[in-house]
């Protein structure tokens, strides 16, 4: 097997063309992860700049009242993933920044795509786009007439009859492709690590990303090279994989992600808000004085407290309506984002069984995923940054009803000394560790089909094909 | 003459009897049906969605009518936010900015799924509000994009053409006829040509059908004809462009396989590395805007004018909006606090107009910078072109955003004449709102 | 060394052999003739175990070539009507690489001896394989057989395309491997090159051995003539 696998490796680097494309595309491997890490510190410094303005501004707050602050609010910026040079997946779609204010929960806005016109629909020049697209395809046509060169050829015979079974040559030949595949994966993670920053959680998630990608090679390579033997001649192989690479490319991500939102469908954001407010209106209206709820919150307090009004309460009764009114808002947020976002799920796992018919889609979602640019990181931020709006607002509610002032002393202001004790926002991108297990199917699939296209190889392969 | 036509004729017998030709066929009419059918789906859901807001405050303007004629009547007291006062009236007319799909759009969904469609526009609105936000969707579905008529159209029509055309010349090399063919009185040239000719007259009248059958369905023939046929004459440019592609490619092409390669490798380059490249370009050279100075304006500067006096406010308004002087309460003597608190909107409309036009400007220099490229990235070109005919690009969303904003001016114009010259509404006057804002 | 016993082999309703029975003995050159779709190719490819025999059986060296192919081919040398080698390779690194496949390391000086041998010269051996002439890849295709050290030597349309010289010097090449005690099969419709090169000769017509005979009793002309004769009968 050495044998044939080295003899395939010398051919190679016999052939110039091959030479000269190889060459060029550690060039471009190269050159896009380093364009893409400079993009990604461009990017960063931008938003980190953001961050601080928006701090400063926190910190540097004119003496104000807790609850106006909590109408100032804040805002958090999406941080750009460390892996975002090598797949930057939903990020140019998503929105980036989002605002943190009292009463309302806002959506994340300012999307990259929705600041220019239209441009490629496949995504950036990134790694992704060329370990996805280009190097699977050259594989594809550097097996496709692996084995069917050798049987038109005659050559195959003399193989053969040289006491090497088919299996052995096909499943060799499909190995020295695979590795020309590792090669240039190699180049561009090696230079991901060189060029990039480099800690134990991008290490462990390149390495997932190298064998995701290592997985996928394999499927082409050998179900090209068993195209390549099964079919009668070149020209038939090279259609039918190039037939199935642009039904797993082009077709069926768009095809089965349209499907998938008809399975599942999201409520339109006329209806969301719509019955959002319907149940927000069930809480009490913080603004309102007249509200029949707040009474009741009210007489529970005075009964507490054990006084007759609200002006004889040592505490500011302002602050305890507005987080009850809070937490209640928080309670309709879970259940309808959570639904949306219970929604995404759903979507995402039956996206992921196209796996089955589609490794490219696995792929994809492992790419974006490992490189923290995908849903499920998406939904993580917008968790921890509802999370940080929850704390915000409550440190601000409780110095509103504990910090000193009475019911209905509107005027009572804190200075900047409690606005620069209320932390920031930090967000930490979770550790592949806590994700993986979204990421189970699309492992799974790719695994399957290795061991489906090795078996093709093993079993579905006669002598009379190769004849 | 006759000879090529017959050569042309021929191919169709070619075609018939390939059945990976006829299968990709089959497979691309769907696909432009699939893709024509996702456009019309969504025209029908914005129609849908506008007319349910549309019946919403028709409901809300009955209410606000009925408390006119109460308070008038003496049967009620007047609430918290006082009717009569002009700027609770505008307060209370419902005015919602919408984008009315274009027939156009069963075409192409464009940027459409990227930007919302409908906006409630309240004296205090802007141009980049949190509510102006895309309709809700799974951003990964989103990113992935959405088979409509444009992607069909730019991306798969090359690859039906590559499996019509690859083995066109290739398939004599093969099999070592090809010397046959140029010694029987044609030239390669023209062989080539009749036989693409085939293929490009049965992709231009199968679009051409498909297109007008949807159009038909939409509406585009009451209302957007020119688009349309520019929209036809840019499918036939386009498909032109690709053959003639392949056609050089198979002229000086060494057999099938070859000709197959060098075809995808020229689709990938056109339609993925070089728009993804510009893509990348563009990001590095225009980052992200993160709107902070329109997250200064909305919070800061805002506040800033909150702190302002009564007496700087009013002042700054007059400075503003000169035709203020010319109001009844220009000519009292006294500052009433109650009138000009209520026109602050006015002076922070004011700044949110300054600032968005910096971002639609940092927005145009970005366009314009892939605009000076399409040469080098035709495929994006084409891709945009069906976009603006579908009123689906981003200019057609920056005009959306300029409507908004003619109705918050006109919103804050009215909150200024009226409140200035203390006009009290009654029912006629708040229907001329009404009707003014609808 | 090659015994053929009763073999019948259809392809749907073509018979293409019908119970052919042949033997060749040790240092013996047979000649196959017949015309296209005689049967000559199905007989090698049957010896070679690449096609199985709807019935009879095939011996190589006493080992059934169906049932125990892999055994039978280690006795085989095949060469084929076009020895397509690998052209980015020197003749001198496909013949290594061949050898390798079957199990044989040779040293550079040995491989570089065996290619000699079959008739190619020193200076072509390290050249690549896509400048060498049909000729050429055929010695190679020799040299591949012959460093297997095969008992067996099949040939099929070995001469097909080669100039005259380069016929005759294959032509020599395998009586030197017949005297070595190999027999060889060699399928063909040369009637001269098969004359000149083999010990014995059959005519294969419609999957039928028709005729056999030794090539010492004939001449060209005669051996044309029988061989028409049959043709057109």
């Amino acid at each position: 097997m050495l044998t044939i696998i080295l003899n395939e490796w010398k051919i190679l680097v016999r052939n110039r063309a091959i030479v000269y494309i190889t060459i060029l595309f550690i060039l471009s491997l190269v050159s896009v992860v380093w364009m893409g890490v400079v993009q990604n510190i461009n990017q960063k410094e931008i938003q980190q700049s953001a961050q601080k303005h928006i701090r400063s501004q926190w910190d540097n707050l004119k003496p104000m009242n807790p609850h106006r602050a909590a109408h100032y609010g804040s805002y958090a910026f999406k941080p750009i993933s460390i892996l975002n040079s090598l797949d930057d997946g939903i990020s140019a779609i998503t929105g980036n920044v989002l605002k943190l204010e009292g009463h309302v929960q806002n959506e994340i806005v300012y999307s990259e795509a929705s600041q220019a016109i239209s441009l490629s629909k496949f995504g950036k020049l990134k790694s992704s786009l060329l370990l996805q697209y280009m190097i699977p395809l050259f594989l594809i046509f550097l097996a496709y007439s692996s084995i069917s060169s050798e049987k038109e050829s005659g050559r195959l015979k003399l193989l053969v009859f040289q006491g090497v079974s088919f299996f052995k040559l096909i499943f060799s030949k499909s190995i020295s492709i695979w590795f020309y595949g590792l090669f240039l994966l190699t180049i561009t993670i090696s230079a991901q690590t060189f060029l990039g920053v480099v800690n134990q959680e991008v290490l462990y998630r390149i390495a997932l990303i190298f064998l995701s990608y290592a997985c996928y090679y394999y499927v082409i390579a050998c179900l090209t090279t068993y195209f390549s033997a099964y079919l009668k001649d070149n020209t038939s192989a090279l259609s039918s994989i190039l037939a199935t690479w642009i039904i797993w490319t082009i077709f069926l991500p768009r095809i089965w992600g349209n499907s998938v939102e008809k399975f599942y469908p999201l409520p339109s954001r006329q209806d969301f808000k719509a019955t959002m407010k319907e149940d927000r209106s069930k809480g009490i209206d913080g603004h309102n004085p007249t509200d029949e709820r707040r009474e009741k919150l009210k007489n529970r307090y005075l009964k507490e407290y054990n006084v007759d009004s609200l002006k004889q309460l040592p505490i500011n009764f302002d602050g305890i309506v507005m987080q009850e009114d809070e937490e209640y808002g928080n309670l309709v947020w879970d259940k309808h984002f959570g639904s949306n976002y219970a929604i995404y799920k759903s979507q995402k796992k039956l996206y992921q069984l196209s796996g089955i018919l589609n490794p490219f889609a696995s792929l994809q979602s492992l790419s974006m995923g490992l490189c923290g640019n995908d849903m499920v990181h998406h939904l993580d931020f917008l968790e921890k940054a509802e999370k940080y709006r929850r704390y915000l607002i409550k440190e601000l509610n409780d110095k509103h009803a504990f910090g000193g002032s009475k019911t209905g002393n509107w005027k009572w202001t804190v200075d900047e000394t409690f606005f620069k004790s209320v932390e920031g926002f930090n967000y930490r991108s979770p550790s592949i560790y806590e994700k993986i297990v979204h990421y189970i199917r699309d492992i799974f699939f790719l695994m399957t089909w290795m061991f489906v296209t090795t078996l093709l190889l093993r079993f579905n392969i006669n002598k009379n094909n190769l004849l | 003459m006759n000879r090529y036509l017959k050569i042309v004729l021929i191919e169709f017998s070619h075609f018939s009897r390939s059945p990976f030709k006829i299968t990709s066929l089959i497979f691309y009419v769907l696909a432009v049906i699939y893709g024509c059918q996702n456009g019309y789906a969504l025209i029908k859901k914005h129609n849908d969605e506008i007319i349910s807001i549309k019946s919403g405050y028709k409901s809300h303007i009955d209410k606000m009518l009925v408390q006119y004629e109460e308070i008038e009547k003496g049967s009620i007291k007047k609430p918290r936010r006082d009717p009569s006062v002009p700027y609770w009236a505008i307060w209370n007319t419902p005015s919602y900015a919408f984008k009315y799909p274009s027939p156009m759009m069963v075409f192409s969904l464009g940027q459409s799924e990227q930007y919302g469609y409908y906006k409630k526009v309240s004296n205090w609105s802007t141009t980049f509000d949190n509510d102006l936000a895309q309709e809700i969707a799974n951003p990964e579905r989103l990113s992935i994009g959405t088979l409509d008529f444009n992607f069909v159209l730019i991306y798969l029509t090359p690859i039906l053409l590559i499996i019509m055309l690859f083995n066109i010349g290739g398939l004599e090399r093969d099999m070592n006829f090809n010397k046959l063919i140029y010694l029987s009185n044609v030239t390669k040239k023209n062989w080539l040509m009749a036989r693409f000719l085939f293929y490009f007259i049965l992709l231009i009248i199968l679009l051409l059908s498909l297109l007008s059958f949807y159009g038909l369905l939409s509406g585009v023939f009451q209302n957007e004809i020119i688009s349309f046929f520019n929209l036809l004459l840019l499918v036939f440019i386009y498909v032109l462009v690709w053959v003639t592609i392949f056609y050089i490619i198979n002229f000086s092409g060494s057999g099938s396989p070859d000709q197959a390669l060098k075809m995808i490798s020229t689709w990938l380059i056109l339609c993925i590395i070089i728009p993804g490249a510009f893509h990348q370009f563009s990001s590095l050279k225009h980052p992200t805007n993160y709107m902070t100075d329109y997250l200064d304006v909305s919070r800061d500067q805002k506040y800033a004018i909150f702190e302002l006096s009564t007496d700087v406010h009013q002042s700054k308004l007059v400075e503003s909006f000169p035709n203020l002087k010319n109001t009844k309460y220009a000519a009292d003597t006294t500052v009433d606090r109650s009138i000009v608190s209520k026109c602050i909107s006015a002076l922070v409309n004011e700044l949110n107009k300054k600032v968005a036009s910096q971002i639609e400007k940092s927005s145009e220099d970005k366009n314009q910078f892939i605009k000076r490229y399409f040469l080098f990235n035709p495929v994006i070109y084409f891709q945009n072109k069906v976009n603006a005919f579908s009123k689906t690009d981003y200019y057609a969303y920056r005009d959306y955003r300029q409507h908004i904003q003619s109705i918050i001016d006109k919103k804050i114009n009215f909150i200024l004449e009226d409140t200035w010259n203390k006009v009290i509404i009654k029912k006629e006057k708040y229907i001329q709102y009404v009707e003014i804002f609808e | 060394m090659i015994n053929v016993k009763n073999i019948t082999k259809r392809f749907k309703d073509f018979e293409a052999l019908s119970n052919l029975t042949l033997e060749v003995p040790k240092g013996e050159i047979y000649g196959l003739l017949g015309s296209n779709g005689a049967g000559k190719s199905t007989t090698i490819n049957i010896l070679l175990g690449f096609l199985e025999p709807d019935s009879g059986e095939s011996f190589v060296n006493g080992i059934n070539a169906s049932t125990d192919t892999n055994n039978a081919r280690k006795n085989i040398g095949y060469i084929p009507e076009n020895v397509n080698l690998y052209p980015y390779l020197t003749g001198i690194e496909n013949l290594d690489y061949f050898c390798k496949l079957a199990g044989k390391n040779y040293s550079p000086k040995k491989l570089s001896e065996i290619l000699i041998e079959c008739g190619l010269d020193f200076s072509a051996t390290n050249k690549q394989v896509n400048t060498y002439s049909k000729g050429m890849r055929q010695k190679v295709g020799i040299a591949i057989a012959l460093a297997k050290e095969a008992k067996v030597y099949l040939l099929d349309e070995p001469a097909s395309g080669l100039d005259p010289l380069a016929s005759t010097e294959l032509s020599s090449m395998l009586k030197k491997i017949s005297n070595r005690g190999a027999a060889v099969l060699m399928a063909s419709h040369d009637i001269f090159r098969v004359r000149e090169t083999c010990n014995r000769i059959g005519i294969l017509k419609g999957g039928e051995l028709v005729k056999e005979m030794d090539t010492s009793i004939v001449s060209t002309e005669e051996l044309e003539k029988i061989y028409i004769e049959y043709m057109q009968t």
